[in-house]
């Protein structure tokens, strides 16, 4: 039973490699960087761009499926292929504190170096950039589109960016030379040099916390915290404007002394200013027999945030909840009302709160908007 | 009639009562673990008859001593009787020796083995059975030679028997571990009364005399209850579980977590409260209601407890809802443990509850509707495949006003259309198009389809909602002007249309492609593997079907020129494959009509048992001249072919509900039926110097019922239509026909 169960598997994954070949040659074989060669004569290479540092026998890929090794050399096989092209309101990402009601040009290739049962995105995330359908754009076409459809910024989202770190990079850099913010949101699960090399050309980052525990992303997303938290830290080092998003899985990560442990946590490293999103959970992918967050529970950990001394905590993935506002730290009033992705109306002036002249953190907050 | 007879009539009896009990009860245990989809009931009913083929070999070398049959049959019918409960236990327990998390969805190959694993070693037992019961009446009779076929009559009176009870006693009023105790006591009895007028010499065993005693004082003093809630608490390991119970139409479940009820049906939540999903019941229900002008009349199909039918409620004009739900058990159990929620919505004076199929409903009813809110479940089964078909939006339309408007929804993204999730959408809008002339698509992770017939939906701007939503005074949580602004804005629409392109496969009744490709999209999900393999059968044409069975009848018609008995053996396996995927086709024509296939599921099969043996019984008997075997067989393959005239006529003409009601049970009789007709002179054709064909003949009849169930039920009839196999089915009894007819002077008694 059970070797025949293989031969299946095999056969198929034959099949599936076989295709694989024929779109090869639209990737362009751009090689990865941050990797070393084992020095085995095998062409065995080492990949360093996440905590997980894969050896990848020739011929192999990462546990990404994004990295590919041929003879001897690391390819980013997402490389100029993107899957998902979109323009989406930053707010959507999301940022709530940078730039309110811009646009953002949105890209993802498929590869994620994490494996969530909840994963919103599994259609991408979850397979290769050789078995998606993708639109092959050039680094000097995006700043073109982004301008094109009158956005602020180019986000990489969707996906895991890590795993399409050669093309983020590039294509920030080739943004910004045309005065386009560059930003990503991303799970964390990177090393500190290439994060520290992509921070050089980045202007936000939002992270995924995903649970407080080890155990979580052990047992959810085959993961590891410390690393997160190490490179949660490393932006904030690095100067790049920082939104943290958790979403609250019922049963899984809501209990309240987590949620507790988590925005000390952040208070600490990261500092009060932090906008901290509670996102609502949908039954997805492979976890499907547990219920949407209730909004009680959501409003428990904006409480319990509020209470730890967070000065921006959110409701997401839940359009309309007064969550969804800015309110100014101060005098609690709302400076940015929200419904989901739509900013309603401003009270900013010069980036303090209108009514009583505090400051409200972030990047971008200019009286007004900045609609386009 | 000596008490030795009576006894072993009794054995041979409960043979058949309990092994379509266990089989009916075991399937319904499945089906809850595997969100309910009928699909897998060919799976299950191909392994079952496999196992019992395997059990019944087996058996063969067992009983050639006399002497012990007896204590052996007592043997197996307690080990089938305590190892029933042990299945039903594992049933609900698989997911911890598979380690697979409770919240986290069964794939296909987990579905395969659980199902297999489960399955065979009751059914190995319960086909070993059988044999011991034959030699058991050949030596309480003293006759040998026709002792195979009176054993088969009684064990097939059992099976209906059984099945009946099973359907309408048993799954109505105990639990799945009562009925197991009720079994053990029933068979305990029958094996005291069998040891007892055993002949003198047979060996004879002490096991019983304790067991009906033990399965009383199980009844008797909660120990069914005991270990329903101890599998319970396994399979909800890790929740907390404050009930569970099978209804007649699924596995209801309520979780508790804090002050927050969940209600699972077949393991998926249907629904939470008090604190209901209101972001998706105001995005659901207040769009499709802001929509319409004045909405007066409101039909609520399923869904529409919990926040759904009170969201209605707040639109002042809204004078009468109807709400459908088939389970009326679903209603009482959320009255039990969110009163408050349920006493606002369900018992205002305008809220009209019915507990019928809404198909049902919808041909029935005379009233007319201004809007129309389908809440059905996601299209995972030919249950729910029935709310998203051309059929049943031509029914909707026929009770809504022309300018009503009618709302679905279904799986969407945000960020990217795969090849099934694409073909899923494309499917659902053409089909709503090809019976409404307008259409609203609000893009999103959930897609919504607002249509209607005169009203042009498509044109309604956020404006003119939003200014509703104010005229109407609703109190919404959530639903605000710029979140309907979003909502329907050019951006997310063009990006949607220009993912989903034009184009599409209109979904219908008997030609489920909404649901095959849903299914398709939900099995790569967690089978990422089987992608390759499950695009090549999305390629699959009726032709090239047609192309195989033209080959392979080619092949057999050249064989069978060399050795004429490979004409009968062909026949006996395309018999095998034809009967089961009519029976199982008609069992789903009955799903599609009725919505209650799960409720009566064992009185179904056995009364296509009963034709089974019918069909037997009458060709068992010598044939009265040389000859009139080939006319027995002929006979037979007229009898499939009609049905499959039968089935081609069902799927293609919209024949009247209540006569189609009328004919199914004579349709899954013949079935069985015609395959009985064939059995006995087939063995006797293909008799040799060895003896009669049997072990051949049964042996193809089996394989040919295990590719029916299997290949037949599970991938050609959902890939391919009734309408498609029928024609199929039409073909390959046509080409038996044609080879025996070419063979008709070679092959002789």
């Amino acid at each position: 039973m059970i070797s025949r169960r293989t031969f299946i598997k095999t056969a198929l994954i034959s099949v599936l490699a076989a295709k694989a070949g024929a779109k090869e040659i639209a990737s362009g074989r751009k090689e990865a960087l941050w990797y070393q060669k084992a020095g085995d004569g095998k062409g065995t290479v080492k990949c360093a761009l996440c905590p997980r540092r894969c050896t990848i026998a020739d011929g192999g890929t990462g546990f990404c499926r994004a990295r590919r090794n041929y003879s001897g050399t690391l390819i980013a096989t997402g490389y100029a292929l993107p899957c998902s092209i979109n323009v989406d309101p930053v707010e959507k990402k999301p940022f709530f504190n940078f730039y309110p009601s811009s646009r953002s040009f949105s890209l993802a290739c498929a590869g994620c170096n994490l494996r969530c049962k909840f994963c919103q995105n599994w259609e991408i995330s979850q397979i290769s950039p050789l078995e998606s359908r993708n639109y092959l754009t050039p680094v000097s076409q995006i700043p073109v589109m982004a301008q094109g459809q009158g956005c602020r910024s180019v986000a990489f989202t969707y996906t895991e960016p890590t795993t399409y770190f050669e093309y983020m990079l590039e294509a920030a850099k080739a943004a910004r030379s045309k005065g386009i913010l560059a930003v990503t949101h991303s799970n964390g699960f990177i090393n500190p040099e290439p994060q520290a090399e992509l921070c050089r050309h980045l202007d936000a980052a939002n992270i995924d916390l995903k649970g407080f525990s080890e155990k979580f992303y052990e047992s959810v997303c085959e993961g590891e915290l410390a690393p997160v938290l190490e490179s949660l830290k490393n932006y904030r080092k690095h100067g790049i404007w920082l939104e943290v998003t958790n979403l609250v899985i019922p049963g899984y990560n809501d209990s309240p002394g987590m949620i507790t442990e988590m925005c000390g946590w952040i208070r600490q490293n990261l500092g009060a200013h932090t906008p901290v999103h509670f996102s609502r959970f949908f039954p997805l992918y492979k976890l499907t027999a547990v219920q949407p967050t209730p909004v009680a529970t959501l409003e428990m950990a904006r409480e319990i945030a509020l209470k730890a001394g967070l000065k921006y905590p959110y409701i997401g993935n839940l359009p309309g909840h007064p969550g969804n506002s800015t309110y100014c730290p101060k005098c609690r009033k709302i400076v940015i009302r929200r419904s989901g992705f739509s900013v309603l109306e401003q009270h900013l002036k010069a980036g303090r709160c209108s009514y009583c002249g505090e400051k409200i953190d972030g990047v971008g907050l200019i009286d007004g908007g900045t609609k386009i | 009639m000596s008490g030795g007879i009576i006894a072993c009539r009794a054995a041979i009896l409960s043979i058949g009562v309990s092994g379509i009990i266990a089989q009916t009860t075991l399937l319904r245990e499945l089906l809850a673990q595997f969100a309910g989809s009928e699909l897998y009931i060919g799976l299950i009913i191909g392994n079952w008859i496999a196992a019992e083929a395997l059990g019944a070999f087996a058996a063969g070398y067992f009983v050639h001593d006399p002497s012990r049959i007896f204590s052996r049959f007592i043997r197996l019918s307690i080990l089938f009787s305590l190892l029933f409960p042990v299945t039903l236990f594992l049933a609900r327990s698989w997911r911890i020796a598979t380690s697979l998390p409770l919240h986290e969805s069964v794939s296909l190959w987990q579905i395969l083995t659980a199902s297999t694993v489960l399955i065979f070693p009751l059914a190995i037992i319960h086909g070993a059975e059988f044999v011991l019961g034959v030699s058991i009446y050949a030596e309480v009779t003293g006759k040998l030679s026709d002792s195979p076929g009176r054993v088969y009559a009684i064990d097939t009176v059992g099976t209906v028997a059984g099945g009946a009870a099973a359907s309408f006693l048993l799954i109505p009023l105990f639990t799945p571990f009562q009925t197991a105790w009720i079994l053990l006591l029933i068979n305990g009895t029958i094996c005291i009364f069998l040891n007892m007028t055993a002949p003198k010499g047979a060996e004879r065993s002490g096991l019983p005399l304790m067991l009906p005693l033990m399965a009383a004082a199980a009844l008797y003093f909660g120990g069914a209850a005991l270990l329903d809630s101890m599998s319970l608490k396994m399979q909800w390991r890790g929740d907390t579980l404050v009930e569970s119970g099978n209804t007649p139409y699924q596995n209801l479940a309520v979780i508790r977590s804090g002050e927050q009820y969940t209600f699972y049906g077949d393991g998926t939540p249907i629904m939470s409260l008090p604190d209901p999903d209101i972001a998706r019941i105001e995005e659901s229900t207040d769009i499709p209601l802001l929509a319409h002008p004045v909405p007066r009349r409101v039909l609520v199909l399923g869904g529409g407890a919990g926040g759904v039918v009170s969201e209605i409620l707040k639109h002042p004009s809204v004078d009468r809802v109807d709400y459908l739900e088939l389970d009326p058990t679903l209603l009482q159990t959320i009255e039990k443990y969110a009163p408050e929620a349920v006493l606002k919505e369900l018992h205002d004076p305008r809220v009209h509850i019915a507990n019928s199929d809404g198909r049902a409903f919808l041909r029935d009813t005379d009233a007319v509707y201004d809007v129309v809110l389908v809440g059905a479940p996601l299209p995972l089964n030919l249950q729910g495949n029935r709310y998203y078909s051309a059929e049943f939006f031509a029914a909707v339309k026929r009770v809504m006003k022309p300018d009503g408007v009618v709302a679905a929804g279904s799986t969407g993204s945000m960020s990217y259309y795969g090849d099934d999730l694409k073909e899923v959408t494309r499917s659902l809008i053409v089909t709503m198009r090809e019976v409404f002339p307008h259409l609203l698509i609000i893009p999103g992770d959930r897609n919504l389809f607002i249509a209607s017939s005169a009203l042009p939906v498509e044109k309604v701007t956020s404006a003119e909602l939003s200014r509703r939503l104010e005229a109407r005074q609703l109190k919404t949580s959530l639903l605000s002007a710029p979140h309907l602004e979003w909502l329907l804005s050019d951006t997310p629409l063009q990006w949607f249309k220009s993912n989903i392109g034009a184009g599409g496969v209109v979904n219908s009744d008997f030609s489920p492609y909404l649901l095959t490709r849903h299914l398709f999209y939900t099995t790569t999900r967690l089978d990422p593997g089987m992608k390759p393999l499950l695009e090549m059968l999305g390629k699959l044409r009726a032709y090239h079907v047609a192309a195989v069975i033209m080959a392979a009848i080619l092949a057999i018609v050249l064989l069978s020129r060399r050795s004429p008995r490979v004409a009968v053996i062909w026949m006996i396996a395309t018999t095998g494959f034809s009967a089961m995927l009519l029976e199982l086709s008609f069992f789903f024509v009955f799903q599609l009509l009725k919505g209650v296939m799960l409720k009566t599921i064992g009185f179904l099969i056995a009364v296509f048992m009963a034709g089974l043996w019918g069909g037997s019984r009458i060709t068992s008997g010598p044939p009265v001249s040389q000859g009139s075997d080939m006319k027995r067989l002929f006979a037979g393959e007229s009898i499939l072919l009609l049905l499959c005239g039968a089935l081609w006529t069902i799927s293609s003409v919209s024949f009247p509900s209540a006569l189609l009601q009328k004919l199914l049970l004579p349709l899954i009789f013949l079935s069985g039926f015609a395959a009985g007709v064939q059995f006995p002179p087939a063995a006797r054709l293909t008799a040799d110097s060895s003896g009669p064909g049997t072990a051949a003949v049964y042996g193809s009849d089996l394989l040919g019922g295990w590719l029916g169930a299997v290949i037949g039920s599970a991938l050609i009839l959902p890939l391919l239509g009734f309408k498609a196999t029928a024609i199929l089915l039409l073909m390959l009894k046509g080409g038996s026909i044609l080879c025996l007819y070419l063979q008709r002077k070679e092959v002789k008694l």
